[in-house]
């Protein structure tokens, strides 16, 4: 990887500055989506691929997927609403 | 702090579109881009690469021998298509769930 002079990242001008900053927050946000993603991958498909025959997820996995997916979404916002209830 | 010298001429710059200027803050911003970029690409691949394994390890190498056979193999390699199938289903999922609640 090629160095970068800390000078001239303070010389940039405002502009550039925040273009930067920008850039650097689009790509938190969508490093966080795709840990958030793999995690879950990871923990889904623990649960719904029981077998490996071939390389297609057949119709019973891909559902279970998606449900895997949505039903831990849920359980997520309970366990908020009961974090939230118990601080009253 | 920090001197103004770093860089050609020291002279003061009047209004910041003098084009040496203009160029060398595009070779900066760009040099700081793709340093990010590659940094967030190696830490996606590395977790991916991480999670695949442990997996299709999990998964295929129920009882390790002293190689991989011709069955373990094929069976990584759907195994890794199956979890890489399974990763665009849950980001698919995800990401409209995001959208609907938002």
């Amino acid at each position: 990887m090629s160095d970068i002079d800390v000078n001239s990242v303070q010389n940039l001008d405002e502009n550039s500055k925040k273009e930067v900053a920008n850039f650097i927050q689009q790509q938190t946000s969508k490093a966080k989506i795709q840990n958030s993603v793999t995690n879950f991958t990871d923990m889904c498909f623990k649960k719904c691929v029981t077998t490996v025959n071939d390389a297609n997820l057949d119709r019973n996995e891909e559902e279970c997927l998606g449900n895997c997916l949505n039903r831990f979404l849920d359980t997520n916002i309970k366990i908020v609403q009961i974090l939230q209830s118990l601080q009253k | 702090m920090g001197s103004f010298l770093g860089f050609g001429g020291g002279n003061k710059n009047e209004g910041s579109t003098a084009p040496a200027a203009d160029s060398q803050a595009l070779e900066v911003k760009s040099k700081i881009k793709n340093s990010i970029a590659q940094e967030m690409a190696t830490a996606y691949a590395t977790g991916l690469v991480n999670a695949l394994s442990e997996n299709c390890f999990q998964k295929c190498i129920i009882k390790p021998s002293d190689s991989l056979s011709t069955a373990d193999e094929k069976c990584i390699s759907d195994c890794a298509s199956k979890f890489m199938r399974s990763w665009n289903l849950i980001s698919k999922e995800y990401i409209s769930r995001i959208n609907k609640q938002s």
